[in-house]
């Protein structure tokens, strides 16, 4: 069990940290996270295991554990009581923190479908398969997501036209 | 100059590719951890539903919202069960086994003797070998209250040997060490008093309002909060244990201990210190049943499900029953929505439905036969409503895939286990209904206890564990 559960996390951990990141814009929440998911995982992975697609319930639980705040807290408690803390990592741009706010600002619905479109590259098809909304709904959360981006970055971003439709 | 909204995201996902990710092993070591708490949290979680003699240890668990359940690759479906070992038997064959919980893998049970009195006994789950028998308590009868938290176990006793078979009585609970059975404190504590566990803190509300919470890492570590003119009438967590006929009702916090007044005010007190965080008025009288999610309380109040945020943002009614009924126990049920029950006070008719979290929708709603629900318990988005006289099971969209006489609880996401009235045990599939017989345990004597992997039924002088095969 533990061969096969190191084989997942080494093979999927990198991508889950790129979606906590983009859902939280804190490296050291998205490391918690992640480390959360895989402890959650683990202890359940037996059937975990068996799901059609097990990196999608991680993600799941990412998402969930990232919008609970009673939880996040507590889930820093208990890393900070048990565990040393993680490695340090390097102030980001002054473009990535503005974005970051902006992603902070934005629904959970639409920080989703853009964590999972722009970091995952997954098509608004896997989205809309992922989340359970129908297609347009996942183009909607995207064009406002973007809209809103724009409008809270200002100058910074170019003005989004029709962007990677597929 | 400005950027291209691809090029700030692959800046981005270059960031994240950069955070330093600890090896595999951190994880595991985090989820055996969590395993040691939960388990011992989650398993030990009863409520009694007695059943003319026999009944089924049913347990709440801490809100496992956060886990959904996906599609599987596989049907690995509860098909049986294996014995474990022989049956116990504690001291000469004549102690009476009689509630058991499991708890972090192992079976703890009450044995009367034939003398008076009882002892708690430590079973290991996966061989049937007793681990410890604990001191002789003079006053611990069949209706002891047996409840197992994160680093403790809690025995109760009533404070008098007089015969009393209703809940009106005063109490001892003692504290013990799940790993030698060893009495680290004893409590006293009323009817009405309430209790609630969390962050390692076990704390006694006084039915006066007051709180004492203890650390059960450091017994000597006590805080008290002195009670207001405002007397707290509910306390408030994210789930709760049960403990059988005489010990109350634990409730479980992950978060903060919160409290509701009867003049409706909600206290969020840090249950490591007893210090006083927040303090919401909410203008409405205390709830019937209430929980805190995700920084909120639910709370049923007369016909409407209330949302208080406890950042101080205010209440809203979520959900209005129909005239003539009243909301009942609610929980989360998978993503962003709430499921509960609604009833006539007549106890005529009772719906679970599942509403919408944000904005109080109906999802779906369904009819039950099943009457004085005692309990609502929820996997995913799979809910499980048990009554004195019957449970049903219905899926995520509200379909009931079995209702029937007996009491029930889960064993796993995917299946439930149902304890007949004549003994007789089954699962059931939460995925499609299908009952599969697994066997039958004659001579119930008490509460049997359920796991993922275990099945432990007292029968009188005698333990029967089973292990459950896919």
């Amino acid at each position: 069990m533990t061969m096969e559960f190191d084989d997942f996390y080494r093979d999927t951990a990198r991508r889950l940290a790129r979606y906590a990141y983009g859902l939280t814009g804190d490296p050291g929440e998205a490391q918690d996270l992640v480390q959360e998911a895989y402890a959650r995982a683990w202890q359940r992975w037996r059937r975990v295991s068996a799901y059609e697609d097990p990196e999608a319930w991680l993600r799941l639980v990412v998402n969930r554990l990232s919008a609970d705040r009673w939880r996040r807290i507590f889930v820093r408690r208990a890393r900070a009581e048990a565990e040393p803390p993680p490695a340090p990592v390097d102030p980001p741009s002054e473009n990535l923190v503005l974005l970051v706010r902006a992603m902070r600002e934005l629904p959970d619905a639409q920080r989703r479908a853009l964590a999972l479109h722009y970091l995952l590259d997954r098509s608004i098809a896997e989205i809309a398969v992922e989340t359970g909304a129908a297609q347009g709904t996942v183009k909607s959360w995207l064009s406002r997501g973007r809209s809103a981006l724009a409008a809270a970055l200002g100058d910074t971003i170019v003005p989004e036209g029709a962007r990677r439709a597929r | 100059m400005p950027a291209d909204i691809d090029d700030l995201f692959a800046a981005l996902g270059r960031e994240a590719d950069a955070l330093p990710l600890p090896p595999p092993g951190a994880a595991i070591r985090r989820g055996r951890r969590r395993n040691r708490n939960r388990a011992a949290l989650a398993a030990s979680a009863v409520l009694l539903v007695v059943l003319a003699g026999v009944g089924l240890a049913v347990r709440y668990r801490p809100d496992d919202r956060t886990h959904p359940i996906l599609p599987t690759t596989q049907d690995d479906r509860v098909s049986g069960m294996s014995p474990i070992g022989g049956p116990v038997v504690h001291g000469d064959g004549n102690d009476t086994w009689q509630r058991v919980i499991e708890a972090d893998g192992r079976i703890y049970g009450v044995v009367t003797l034939p003398g008076g009195g009882g002892r708690v006994v430590a079973v290991d789950a996966s061989t049937g070998a007793v681990l410890w028998s604990s001191t002789t308590y003079e006053r611990l009868s069949e209706q002891a209250g047996l409840v197992a938290i994160p680093g403790a176990l809690l025995v109760t006793e009533p404070a008098s040997a007089t015969e009393r078979t209703t809940l009106d009585l005063d109490a001892d609970t003692h504290v013990l060490d799940p790993e030698t059975g060893q009495s680290t404190l004893s409590v006293a504590w009323q009817f009405g008093s309430r209790w609630i566990t969390g962050g390692g803190m076990l704390v006694l509300q006084n039915t006066n309002g007051a709180l004492k919470g203890f650390d059960l890492d450091d017994l000597d570590h006590t805080w008290r909060v002195p009670a207001g003119d405002d007397t707290p009438a509910y306390l408030v967590g994210t789930d709760e244990v049960g403990s059988g006929d005489l010990g109350p009702l634990v409730r479980i916090t992950d978060g903060d201990l919160v409290q509701v007044t009867k003049s409706g005010k909600v206290r969020v007190i840090d249950i490591g210190t007893g210090k006083v965080r927040d303090t919401v008025a909410t203008g409405q009288p205390a709830p019937a049943a209430a929980i805190a999610d995700d920084g909120k309380l639910l709370s049923s109040v007369g016909r409407t499900l209330r949302e208080t945020d406890l950042s101080g943002d205010g209440t809203r009614i979520l959900y209005t029953a129909p005239a003539g009924w009243r909301t009942g126990a609610v929980r989360a049920c998978g993503d962003g929505r709430l499921c509960l029950y609604q009833y006539q006070p007549d106890g005529e008719h009772t719906e679970v439905l599942a509403i919408d979290a944000t904005d109080g929708e109906v999802v779906w709603r369904s009819s039950t036969t099943s009457q004085a629900e005692t309990f609502l318990r929820v996997r995913g988005s799979r809910v499980l409503l048990g009554g004195a006289t019957q449970t049903a099971v219905y899926d995520g969209s509200g379909r009931l895939l079995f209702a029937g006489p007996g009491t029930a609880d889960w064993i796993d996401d995917d299946d439930v286990l149902w304890v007949g009235a004549d003994g007789s045990v089954s699962a059931v599939s939460a995925r499609d209904g299908a009952r599969t017989g697994l066997g039958t345990v004659p001579g119930l004597t008490g509460d049997c206890a359920v796991s993922a992997e275990v099945l432990a039924c007292p029968t009188g002088g005698t333990l029967r564990l089973w292990r459950f095969t896919h």
